[in-house]
C-alpha cells in the first residue's frame, strides 16, 4: 500500500480576477522507503504539491491520502497533530528556532510529543551524531553554518520517527560540498532506517541521487522516472 | 512548563533593547502608580488621623439629638458602668468624656465668643494631641482651676499665662454661668478656627461653671486604627439604648472630609487608568512587533506540530515576563523610597500648609507602606497582560501555516 496517495489534485489561486492553476489534476503515489525528487521549473507547482501533501495548504479539489487518512477530513488542530506524528519537514531556509541550541531544536519535536526527558535527549544525540554534528549539539543556529543548520533541520525532521519527510529545496541555500554531505546523510538514513524522502528541487545533484524523479510542468505530471 | 518558560525567557532577550524599553515603561509606570497610591492613601490616613486625634476621635458617644442641636438639653449621663464597659472593649484604646458649650470670654475691655470644653486632663491627652500643642505654661491637672486657651483667642483678648479670664454665659436650664479662671497654658492649634475659640478646663470645674452636674455632651472614642471603626460601631449600636445614646463616627461628624477623600480618590483612579492605558499600549506595541517579526517562525512551529494554544501560552508567558520584570523592579525600587517617606513625611510650606492647617490637618504629605498597593500593581499588570494576550490569541488562531511560512 502506498504511503502517500494523490488523486486528481488541483489547486487554483484566485489572484485578483485571474485564477492561477498551480496544480492541474495530479495523480501520484509514493511507497514506503522511496527517495524521490519532484522537479520542474519555477512556478511549476512543486512546492504547492509538497505543501498540500504536508497538510500545510488546502487543495481546490482532489484527494490526498496519507497512510489511509484523507487530509481533507482533518480539522486544523487535527492536522497539526497529524503532522507532528507523521511528517518531517525540511525547509529551504532551515527554519530552526533561533533561541534554541541544535540539541533543543531536535528535542523540541519530541517535547511536543510529550516524550520524557531521557528519551528526548537520547534520540536527539543519536540523530545529531548521525548527521555529523556531535561536536555542535549545544550551538545555537546563529553559530552554525548553513550546511550544519540544514543537517540540524534533517535531524529535527526525523526526531518524531515520521512516516515520511518532505524536503522543499533543501540544498538551495547550500554550497556544493554541504549539499553533497547533506544528501549523503539523507540517503544513508533512507537506506538504513527505511524513511521515505520526497524532495522538491532544482538541484541536479539531488536529482542524480534520487531513485525516482517526478517532473511537473504547468501543474501536471510530465514524467515519472523510476531509476532503481 | 519549565521548558516553555525558558523558551519564552530566551525569546524575550532576542531583542534586548526592545524588552528593556518595554519593561522600563512598566517599571516607571509602576513606580509612579505605587508612589501616587501610597501618597494618596497616606494623605487620607494622615488627614483622618489628624482629624480624629485633633478633636473628634474615631467616634463619639452622644445624645441622639446633640449633633443636630448642640445644647445642654441634649447631654448624656452614661455613668461609670457604661464608661468602664467601653474601656473594657479591647478594640477601644482610650476614651475621653467631654462637656462642651459656648460662653463669652472677656479680659479688660475685650470680649470674644469661646468654645468651652470640659475635659478629664489625663484621659484627654491620650485621645488628642492637645499636649503637643501646648506652647506656653502648663497642662491641666485633674481638679485644677486653671484653663488652657487657644493662642489666637489669648492674643485677641490680650491674655498671657497667669492672667485671669472672665467667662460668662448660660448654663444648664438657662441659669447664669460666670467664673474667673486663671490661664494655665496657651495652646497653639494648627487650625486658626480652633485657635480663635477654644478654652479647655477640668470637667468638674466646667460642670460647676455650667451647673450641669454628672453631665457630658460626648465621650470621645479612640481606636487602634480605622479598620476597627465599623466593627466597634456595629457592636455598640446594638448595645446602646437608642433613646439615650448614639455613636457618631468621624465620617458622620466630618462629612465634608469624607466627600473630599471620595472625590480625590475618584480623580486618582482616573489618573491611574490613564497611566495603565499608556502601559497597556506600550506592551501591546511590543507584542504587535514581536508577532509581526516572528510570523514565519510561528508558522514553522505550527508546521512541525506545535498546537496553537501552546504558541499562545508561550507568547503570553513572554508578556508576563516583560510585565513582571517591570513590576518587580518597580516594587523593589519603590519600597525603600516609600519607607523613607513614611518616616520622613514631606513637609508642606506656604499657602498649602496654611490651607491644610485650616482644615485641621497636619501640613505634611504622608505616605503609607501598604502591601495592598503593591499587590494591586501586580494584579493590574497581570490583568493588562491578559487583555493584551487577546491580540496574539486572535492572531495565532487566525494564522494559516502556509501564509505564515511565506512571510
Amino acid at each position: 500500500m502506498s504511503i502517500i496517495e494523490i488523486n486528481s489534485l488541483t489547486k487554483v489561486y484566485n489572484s485578483l480576477a485571474v485564477p492561477v492553476h498551480a496544480l492541474n489534476g495530479i495523480d501520484l503515489s509514493f511507497e514506503k522507503g522511496e527517495f524521490a525528487a519532484v522537479v520542474g521549473p519555477s512556478g511549476s507547482g512543486k512546492t504547492t504539491l509538497l505543501n498540500i501533501v504536508g497538510g500545510l495548504d488546502n487543495s481546490s479539489s482532489g484527494k490526498v491520502t496519507v497512510d489511509g487518512i484523507n487530509l481533507e477530513n482533518l480539522s486544523s488542530s487535527q492536522l497539526i497533530d497529524f503532522r507532528l506524528r507523521n511528517i518531517g519537514f525540511v525547509f529551504q531556509a532551515y527554519n530552526l528556532i533561533p533561541v534554541m541550541t541544535a540539541m533543543e531544536n531536535v528535542e523540541f519535536i519530541l517535547q511536543l510529543q510529550g516524550k520524557p526527558k531521557n528519551e528526548r535527549k537520547e534520540r536527539a544525540e543519536q540523530l545529531l551524531t548521525a548527521v555529523g554534528l556531535e561536536e555542535r549539539m549545544h550551538a545555537r543556529p546563529s553559530k552554525l553554518s548553513g550546511g550544519q543548520q540544514q543537517r540540524v533541520a534533517v535531524a529535527r525532521a526525523l526526531a518524531s520517527k515520521p512516516k515520511f519527510v518532505l524536503a522543499d529545496e533543501p540544498t538551495a541555500n547550500l554550497d556544493s560540498k554541504s549539499s553533497e554531505n547533506l544528501l549523503d546523510i539523507m540517503e544513508q538514513l533512507n537506506k538504513e532506517e527505511n524513511i521515505t524522502f520526497v524532495f522538491s528541487t532544482h538541484d541536479q545533484r539531488v536529482v542524480n541521487k534520487a531513485r525516482r524523479v517526478v517532473t511537473i510542468e504547468d501543474g501536471k505530471v510530465k514524467s515519472d522516472e523510476n531509476k532503481s | 512548563m519549565k521548558t516553555w518558560l525558558i523558551f519564552a525567557w530566551r525569546n524575550l532577550w532576542r531583542n534586548r533593547r526592545r524588552t528593556l524599553i518595554t519593561s522600563a515603561s512598566v517599571f516607571f509606570g509602576v513606580i509612579f502608580a505605587i508612589f501616587m497610591g501610597a501618597m494618596q492613601e497616606g494623605t487620607y490616613e494622615g488627614n483622618i488621623q489628624s482629624i480624629v486625634q485633633f478633636y473628634t476621635g474615631y467616634a463619639q458617644l452622644q445624645h441622639p439629638d446633640y449633633w443636630e442641636e448642640k445644647t445642654l438639653q441634649h447631654t448624656i449621663t452614661p455613668g461609670d458602668s457604661l464608661l468602664r464597659a467601653m474601656q473594657d472593649d479591647e478594640r477601644i484604646t482610650h476614651i475621653s468624656p467631654r462637656l462642651e458649650y459656648f460662653s463669652l470670654a472677656s479680659h479688660d475691655e475685650n470680649t470674644k465668643v469661646a468654645s468651652i470644653v470640659g475635659i478629664n486632663p489625663e484621659m484627654e491627652k491620650e485621645v488628642t494631641k492637645i499636649l503637643s500643642y501646648l506652647k506656653k505654661g502648663q497642662y491641666l491637672e485633674k481638679g485644677s482651676d486653671g484653663v488652657l486657651i487657644g493662642r489666637m483667642l489669648a492674643e485677641n483678648l490680650g491674655l498671657e499665662t497667669g492672667d485671669t479670664l472672665v467667662l460668662t454665659g448660660q448654663g444648664y436650664h438657662m441659669v447664669t454661668a460666670a467664673g474667673l479662671f486663671p490661664i494655665k497654658g496657651i495652646v497653639d492649634f494648627p487650625s486658626s478656627e480652633l485657635s480663635k475659640t477654644m478654652i479647655y478646663m477640668d470637667i468638674e470645674r466646667c460642670r460647676e461653671y455650667l451647673s450641669a452636674p454628672e453631665m457630658l455632651t460626648s465621650v470621645v472614642v479612640m481606636l487602634e486604627d480605622q479598620e476597627q471603626l465599623q466593627p466597634v460601631e456595629n457592636t455598640w449600636t446594638q448595645k446602646l439604648d437608642p433613646e439615650k445614646y448614639t455613636l457618631m463616627t468621624w465620617r458622620e461628624m466630618q462629612p465634608e472630609m469624607v466627600q473630599q477623600i471620595d472625590a480625590d480618590r475618584a480623580s486618582g483612579v482616573i489618573f491611574l487608568l490613564i497611566l495603565y492605558m499608556i502601559i497597556m499600549f506600550g506592551i501591546l506595541g511590543t507584542v504587535m512587533m514581536m508577532m509581526a517579526e516572528r510570523r514565519r517562525e510561528l508558522g514553522v512551529m505550527m508546521a512541525v506540530g506545535m498546537k496553537r494554544i501552546r504558541l499562545v501560552a508561550v507568547v503570553f508567558l513572554e508578556m508576563l515576563c516583560i510585565g513582571f520584570i517591570g513590576v518587580i523592579s518597580g516594587i523593589l525600587i519603590s519600597i525603600p523610597i516609600i519607607a523613607y517617606y513614611v518616616d520622613n513625611p514631606i513637609p508642606l510650606k506656604g499657602k498649602a500648609a496654611e490651607a491644610m492647617a485650616e482644615y485641621g490637618w497636619e501640613p505634611f504629605m504622608y505616605v503609607v507602606l501598604d502591601p495592598q498597593i503593591f499587590i494591586n500593581q501586580a494584579l493590574v499588570i497581570f490583568v493588562i497582560t491578559i487583555v493584551i494576550a487577546l491580540y496574539p490569541l486572535v492572531t495565532i488562531y487566525r494564522m494559516k501555516e502556509i501564509d505564515a511560512l511565506r512571510a
